[in-house]
């Protein structure tokens, strides 16, 4: 099934590496830089799920999902969340910001495509 | 859209190797802003951010010995911006130091190379400043082996699904999270798992969704899906945003329990769930479903979200979830197909495009090509008598001005800041600095100043070796400083800025200057000039740039190893550009590099020698002259001199010094082109007849005549003819080195 992902993140071979492996899954792909960028591409996109990192410039990525989930439509659209490490506390956090999982870098395409599989699939 | 290539991963990783640069970039920027005392938190955000993203994607090409050094670099940033460390109390150098290693690692992970050593000092002393930083999160082991870059950093941790399940709901699981099925079952799977789910309200505010915990489930194995809809109040109590289902799923196929507590990831927490080995029997769930409990209906998950949804009744009557207003998949399914899979619906980016640099190579070339036609074009509308004043005319010359606004533009596409050569300039003053235990404060202006990107690849060298003299010759130590009154900090200056269509590019340093009676002296010692020459201030000066020319008491490890002023002038020589000298006993000493915009154009006399059209670049051109009888001079074998404002310069007949004619019968009455090269030695070139004046596009020359001694290019001239571009430095260097062989035969 197509997807429409939108995938935030402030590394452009992050971004690269979404795009490649959303696209080979036979998702559509959206990419923003950061947050705000995120969010102001939110309607156009229309997401199905939304992947997004956490440390990012202007907004980083637990204001992007509380942001978000501020919004009715994106209320319960899947939010995964890029993160480098394991830790629970980070997790807590995003999750009590709205986040739905996470991915755990470094960066896999199978386990990217597993955890939409487990939000979206 | 274009062929993305045969593999992308590998040019991710190539593009990946050009975003670290730039991310070092930013790194140095930031700890230069804490050097100087930036107190904003978003200065060491900026440095964090840059360390993890290297790291971040270090971590998908698995260069593990950059992951690992990353990972320590980047923890003890933040340690520094959660503000368990004030970044001033920091030393910064040791930031510094170990921003240099990364860089070297990336370069090294980029070029396939061995990791370079020293890695574990730096990061030890960096852990060390940034004092009793705790490890950051309990996901990494925190006693940091001695060599850690020597195993990877990511340890796979265990998620202890256990530990996070709420309180009373851990009974049926080990709880120490390693696999072992709950209690009274075996260690090796069972052939059944009997797994229940009930979600809490708060696992729909995450986003999650029951039915796709369940889709995974399925793909383990066969498997039987009930949904217990008995907790479901009457219709009028229904609340939608409260959880009122249960599941139970019975798994086969010897299904391992770590795929079964992976599935539930992500709603651990957020969900009773109990896992169970053998068919259905009572568990944690309540009201313990079964086959023959009316209540429980098997459901497909392929059906799931349409029972949950309220607008498809029917399917499993009340079996309502507490939905979002949206629900993605359905609402919008009519889209899909209006996006292609895989297609990019929005792109970030969107003020710059990067292009490869071979398409811009060509459309230089072609622009060139364009200059050139058009010169054609006029040449041949002069030949076939179109005055100035014709209405063709006038279109040519707007189409000319045009053009050359065309070339400027595409000129600027390839012009890039001299920032990053900037950054390599500190980098080895702090490395040279520490070197020779001298404290020194690098001062940059004009960063942003653009150049040819070929001409900024070909002065890193160059500027390395300034800059390494600088520190080594130029700046005092801080006992001599503070007896001329000086500060104990030395300071360099390097700026770059545009001036009538060159770059100049300033070294400046405020220490001791150049010191014109030691160099004279050394010059004599050496015979590089006689006792007696009689220079001017300004010609001392530039007796450094003579080959073979140091006034360094001893060889130091910086300079000195045989590299000198000379190769830095002959580099900037190279590149069509020129360096000068200014000094001061005492105060200092400012080298300036002037260098062309480009590479690629430059203005040249077009002249005649020897029956052929050739081109000498304008810069090297003194002056011009018609040689008289009386200012010959014969010093014997065939060497001529000439005297052009009161200094005899040796002749140099281009036709027959290039073998395109034999000698010419008589020098008087000549047409003579005093050129000077960068060491300011001169000769006067005779030739047939000088043509005009113009700008010129650079063409490469190949293999076979590429190294034709006393040539340095080629260019197309206006009616289409190939001209070469002569190399005057090379010329005057062969003939002197004639001179020589000459005057050891005579010798001998």
């Amino acid at each position: 099934m197509t997807l429409r992902v939108l995938a935030v993140d402030d590394s452009r071979t992050i971004r690269d590496l979404l795009r490649m492996a959303l696209s080979e899954a036979g998702h559509a792909v959206a990419l923003a830089e950061d947050g705000q960028q995120g969010l102001n591409l939110l309607d156009e996109t229309d997401p199905d799920v939304i992947i997004s990192d956490i440390n990012m410039p202007r907004l980083d990525g637990f204001g992007f999902i509380e942001a978000v989930r501020a919004r009715d439509r994106f209320r319960a659209t899947p939010i995964l969340i890029l993160t480098t490490e394991s830790a629970p506390e980070l997790k807590a956090r995003a999750r009590a910001a709205g986040a739905t999982g996470w991915i755990v870098k470094p960066f896999d395409a199978a386990k990217l495509i597993r955890a939409i599989d487990m939000v979206a699939g | 859209m274009a062929d993305p290539g045969p593999d992308p991963l590998a040019e991710i990783r190539n593009s990946f190797f050009v975003e670290c640069e730039e991310l070092l970039e930013s790194l140095q920027d930031a700890l230069t802003d804490l050097q100087a005392g930036s107190s904003d938190p978003e200065t060491i955000n900026t440095a964090f951010r840059a360390v993890h993203s290297i790291k971040g994607g270090a971590g998908a090409f698995a260069l593990e010995e950059l992951v690992g050094f990353a990972h320590r670099f980047e923890s003890v940033m933040d340690t520094l911006r959660s503000g368990a460390g004030v970044a001033g109390e920091t030393d910064t150098a040791a930031l510094f130091r170990a921003a240099d290693m990364l860089a070297d690692l990336v370069r090294a992970a980029r070029d396939g190379l061995p990791a370079p050593p020293g890695r574990e000092a730096i990061l030890a002393e960096l852990e060390r400043q940034s004092a009793s930083a705790p490890p950051r999160e309990a996901g990494f082991p925190t006693g940091l082996p001695s060599s850690p870059s020597e195993r990877p950093v990511f340890v796979p941790v265990k998620l202890d699904i256990a530990g996070l399940a709420p309180a009373g709901h851990q009974p049926d699981q080990s709880g120490n999270g390693t696999g072992a099925p709950g209690s009274g079952t075996a260690q090796s799977p069972p052939g059944v798992w009997t797994i229940r789910l009930r979600p809490h309200d708060a696992l729909f505010e995450t986003g999650n969704d029951v039915v796709h915990v369940l889709r995974v489930l399925q793909s383990l194995g066969p498997s039987v899906i009930r949904c217990d809809t008995s907790g479901l109040p009457e219709f009028d109590d229904l609340r939608l945003l409260e959880s009122h289902l249960s599941w139970t799923v019975e798994l086969e196929g010897n299904v391992p329990e770590a795929d079964i507590l992976d599935t539930f990831e992500f709603i651990e927490g957020l969900c009773e769930i109990s896992i169970r080995s053998g068919r259905t029997s009572p568990g944690a769930v309540s009201s313990g479903p079964d086959q023959d409990d009316p209540g429980t209906n098997p459901v497909d998950p392929g059906d799931a979200r349409d029972g949950a949804d309220p607008g498809r009744s029917g399917v499993t009557p009340g079996a309502e979830r507490p939905a979002p207003p949206a629900s993605p998949t359905i609402t919008f399914s009519d889209r899909h197909q209006s996006l292609s899979a895989g297609g990019v619906s929005a792109i970030s980016d969107a003020a710059t495009v990067r292009v490869a640099l071979e398409r811009i190579d060509r459309l230089v070339n072609q622009v060139g090509e364009l200059v050139i036609n058009q010169a054609m074009l006029a040449q041949s509308m002069a030949e076939a008598g179109i005055g100035s004043g014709s209405p063709v005319a006038a279109g040519i010359d707007a189409l000319s001005v045009l053009i050359r606004d065309i070339q400027d533009s595409v000129m600027m596409i390839r012009a890039q800041p001299v920032k990053p050569l900037f950054q390599r300039a500190a980098r080895i003053l702090r490395e040279s600095a520490a070197s020779v235990g001298k404290e020194i404060r690098l001062v940059t202006e004009g960063e942003a100043t653009e150049i040819d990107k070929t001409v900024i690849e070909r002065l890193a060298d160059p500027l390395t070796h300034m800059i390494r003299n600088a520190v080594d010759h130029g700046i005092e130590d801080a006992v001599t400083r503070r007896a001329c009154g000086k500060t104990d900090q030395g300071t360099i200056r390097l700026s770059a800025r545009h001036r009538s269509g060159r770059v100049l590019i300033e070294v400046a340093d405020d220490g001791r200057g150049i010191d014109r009676a030691a160099v004279l002296r050394k010059a004599e010692e050496r015979g590089l000039v006689a006792a007696d020459a009689g220079l001017t201030e300004s010609e001392i000066d530039n007796l450094i740039f003579l080959p073979g020319f140091s006034t360094a008491a001893t060889v130091s490890n910086l300079s000195g190893r045989g590299v000198g002023m000379d190769v830095v002038r002959r580099a900037i020589a190279a590149m069509g550009g020129r360096i000068s000298i200014a000094t001061e006993l005492g105060a200092g000493t400012t080298f300036t590099i002037s260098l062309p915009l480009t590479l690629a154009v430059m203005d040249g006399m077009v002249i005649t020698a020897g029956g052929e059209t050739l081109v000498l670049p304008l810069s090297c051109i003194v002056e011009t002259a018609i040689i008289s009888r009386r200012d010959l001079a014969w010093i014997g074998a065939g060497s001529v001199l000439v005297r052009l404002r009161d200094a005899y310069v040796p002749v140099i007949d281009l036709g027959s010094a290039l073998g395109l004619a034999s000698p010419k019968d008589g020098l008087a009455g000549a047409t003579a082109i005093l050129v000077a090269d960068e060491d300011g030695s001169r000769a006067a070139l005779v030739v047939d007849r000088i043509n005009e004046q113009r700008q010129i596009v650079i063409k490469g020359l190949g293999g076979a005549i590429g190294g034709m001694p006393g040539v340095a290019a080629a260019t197309i001239l206006g009616d289409g003819r190939v001209a070469l571009i002569l190399d005057p430095a090379e010329l005057i260097g062969r003939r002197t080195q004639t001179t020589e062989a000459e005057a050891l035969l005579k010798a001998g």
